[in-house]
């Protein structure tokens, strides 16, 4: 026995019935109509659902707390907000500025005091500092490596308060010293003089300029165009001193008392300048004990019987 | 359709999109049993919980919702589906454990049914219910329970008013035979 399909209208039919619980045809299609009518019997017999808490709270009017937040705790919240943005603002601040505070205290204790130490030692009124003075070492350096170097204005000065050392920078006057071959620094030397120097600073004009020139050599091109032009110009309004470097440095340099001592170094090994100075000054004790001389007395008094 | 009473759907819609207490009970009382009836009918293992979450989620989407009480209602059962279809899949990732509970409640009668008698078989007509297809079951539960009609089910499921019919009708053959190998009668 073959069961009849239900058809699209049977079956929204007895849905029908079962919905408003109805009791159906009888047959099949009955008991289905009354099966499906208990369900939905039993389904109403439940109880009314209970909402959740916080479905509660929103029929009750009052929002749930993870939807709707208080006026005074949205104030609260921002307040709370602002102060951590303050907090974190100023440690930012705060940070930047130490840092910046320990970098400028580092830059102020480190540039006088090491940095500019070191110019001072290796530079030293070449940088513009100390324009008066004029370093006699570098005077003497330059003056005697350059056969017209230097200029009367820094020569004079330089020998006069301290001979010695000019001597001992003389053996610099040597084809071989190191600071004087070296044309970085004879080029750096006359940059820095020429600039630097004040109108009414005579030695700074006047003896790098040359000197600076004259040792390089391998670097005229860009050593005459700074030193040259800024020395002659402050010379020639300054007078009979600052003229005169530029048209007779080697004459007169040749003249001073310091030509000598060059010219014996220039004789001498270049390593021996302080020997040379003991001897001129001290010639009583070479000869009383100069066990040369002794000799040569004990050999004429064994001749003179023969 | 179950028509409402009290209040016109149209005055209760701008006060509870304002958060109005009073106007979301009143649409809760409206239509909370027929969605209950839905999601227990479905197998919700929290049917309570999943009528809550469909509530809330409705009522926060009011600002956006413009139709009648049917269209809210049908609103409310679409959510309604979606959580079911979500707690379907939890169910289908967590490791199957024995609840003798909801087997007693599965195996034993209803209170009324013991007191009045209505159904003795109901237990075996819900799990046939919920042994049918998703789709199946939903126009069955749709039509049996919340009263909607072909027009509102189709709305739900997002399906033509032939198709459902159609769901309607293959879901009704298959209990009816099913019904009929369990009480023996003759296929």
């Amino acid at each position: 026995m073959t069961r009849p399909q239900i058809t699209t209208e049977r079956a929204d039919e007895l849905l029908s019935l079962a919905a408003a619980g109805q009791r159906g045809p009888e047959g099949l299609d009955g008991d289905l109509v009354a099966a499906l009518a208990g369900l939905r019997a039993d389904l109403e017999a439940f109880a009314a659902p209970e909402p959740s808490a916080e479905l509660a709270a929103l029929l009750a009017g009052n929002a749930p707390a993870a939807t709707r937040t208080s006026p005074l705790g949205r104030a609260a919240g921002w307040i709370a907000g602002l102060g951590l943005g303050a907090k974190i603002a100023l440690g930012t601040g705060a940070a930047v500025a130490v840092v910046g505070g320990v970098g400028a205290a580092h830059h102020a204790s480190l540039f006088p005091a090491q940095v500019e130490r070191f110019l001072s030692e290796h530079f030293g009124h070449q940088h513009g500092t100390d324009p008066a003075p004029p370093d006699p070492r570098s005077s003497g350096g330059d003056r005697n490596d350059t056969p017209g170097g230097p200029g009367p204005s820094d020569a004079p000065a330089s020998d006069a308060a301290d001979p010695g050392a000019t001597n001992g920078d003389g053996l610099a006057g040597q084809p071989g010293h190191p600071s004087a071959g070296s044309p970085v620094y004879a080029g750096d030397h006359s940059g820095h003089s020429g600039q630097g120097s004040a109108p009414g600073s005579q030695p700074a004009a006047g003896h790098d300029d040359t000197g600076g020139d004259d040792s390089t050599g391998d670097d005229a091109g860009q050593d005459d165009g700074q030193g040259d032009g800024q020395g002659d110009g402050q010379g020639d309004g300054q007078g009979d001193t600052s003229e005169d470097p530029t048209d007779e440095p080697t004459d007169e340099v040749s003249d001073e008392p310091t030509d000598q001592p060059t010219d014996e170094a220039s004789d001498e090994p270049s390593n021996e300048p302080s020997d040379h100075q003991s001897d001129d000054g001290d010639p009583g004790n070479d000869d009383g004990q100069d066990p040369g001389s002794g000799d040569d007395g004990d050999g004429s008094g064994a001749d003179a019987p023969s | 359709m179950q028509v409402a009473s009290g209040r016109p759907f149209d005055e209760l819609l701008d006060p509870a999109r304002r958060g109005d207490g009073p106007a979301l009970a009143e649409l809760w009382r409206r239509h909370a049993p027929a969605v209950a009836r839905f999601v227990r009918g479905a197998g919700a293992e929290d049917p309570d919980a999943v009528v809550s979450d469909v509530f809330l989620g409705a009522f926060g989407g009011l600002a956006r919702f413009h139709g009648d009480e049917g269209g809210f209602r049908a609103l409310l059962f679409t959510i309604a589906r979606r959580r079911l279809a979500d707690e379907a899949r939890r169910r289908a990732r967590r490791v199957p454990t024995t609840d003798w509970q909801a087997t007693d409640r599965l195996t034993a009668p209803s209170v009324e049914t013991e007191l009045f008698g209505t159904s003795t078989d109901t237990p075996e007509v819900l799990e046939l219910v919920r042994g049918l297809p998703p789709d199946q079951r939903d126009v069955v539960l749709l039509r049996l329970v919340a009263d909607l009609p072909i027009a509102t089910v189709a709305a739900i499921l997002g399906k033509r008013p032939g198709a459902v019919k159609s769901l309607q009708r293959r879901a009704l053959d298959a209990l009816r035979r099913q019904l009929t190998t369990t009480s023996g009668s003759p296929a």
